[in-house]
């Protein structure tokens, strides 16, 4: 049930987001491009159909899988710590307490 | 994009704005490929004007009626090209009228599907459409006939234009008599 769960959300780390946007966005682009001046060329719209279909084709199978290069750079958490976080433990504004004015 | 959904959703935003791109330009490139239209022949062979009943459930009433043979001889080549899907061409005979100034009814068309069916040349062709009108009187009106046509393309709108015109008048009514 887990692994079903797994590949429907099909979660890919950070680096793999900013690869899917760029391949999403270049290869429709590519196919836009090639379709339509392959159908001027050839002077049949119907190529610029089938290549512009064909291409989007590609993007999808590139792009929507969580193919395993999509996760090749996992985020590193910091280990959990062993109990509960103190004021000394906690890095933040050195520690300057601001007194109340009376 | 971090998960499927989000990605099928991105996909399919990006790809309707391409396409959409891709069909302006589609649509675009065929004002620059439109080359101009050749000559147009319209002859009008011969006119007959009668008086009857017609196969019409509106009317019961006896009705004046064109019949009409006609010349046609038209390249339509020059509107094909790649984005060009069909041309609905038609003759279309125009008079005036005692009651209405201006009368168009049309008498003959055809659909061309392709660049290989584009060169029309016919002889003698009887017309496809009988002309009646609504004041019921047309005979004796001096006519003009028409060639039109409709050029469908693949993506973009739809565009109309005419040429070649051939002059002709209705005679006056043919009776049983002579």
């Amino acid at each position: 049930m887990d692994s079903i769960q797994k590949i429907i959300d099909g979660f890919i780390d950070f680096e793999g987001q900013r690869i899917t946007e760029m391949l999403t966005t270049n290869i429709l682009i590519l196919t836009g491009a090639i379709s339509w001046i392959v159908g001027f060329i050839l002077q049949d719209v119907t190529y610029t159909l089938y290549i512009g279909l064909a291409g989007s084709l590609l993007a999808v199978l590139a792009v929507i899988p969580p193919w395993p290069v999509y996760n090749r750079h996992p985020l590193r958490w910091l280990p959990a710590g062993a109990g509960t976080a103190t004021d000394d433990s906690v890095e933040g504004d050195g520690g300057v307490k601001v007194k109340k004015e009376e | 994009m971090h998960s499927t959904l989000v990605r099928i959703q991105n996909l399919f935003g990006f790809f309707t704005s391409v396409t959409f791109a891709v069909g302006l330009l589609v649509a675009a490139s065929s004002m620059f490929l439109q080359k101009e239209m050749g000559d147009v022949k319209v002859n009008v062979r011969n006119v007959e004007v009668v008086k009857g009943y017609q196969n019409q459930y509106y009317t019961s009433r006896s009705t004046e009626q064109a019949f009409i043979r006609f010349d046609l001889e038209a390249d339509l080549e020059p509107l094909f090209h790649w984005n060009t899907k069909q041309i609905f061409a038609y003759l279309t005979a125009s008079y005036p009228g005692r009651k209405y100034e201006f009368n168009d009814a049309i008498i003959w068309d055809i659909i061309i599907p392709s660049k290989e069916k584009s060169k029309l040349k016919l002889r003698n062709r009887r017309a496809k459409y009988i002309i009646n009108d609504v004041t019921n009187r047309f005979r004796e009106q001096n006519a003009t006939l028409t060639f039109g046509w409709n050029i469908q393309p693949h993506v973009g709108a739809l565009t109309w234009n005419e040429k070649g015109a051939g002059s002709f008048s209705f005679p006056p009514l043919k009776t049983k008599n002579n």
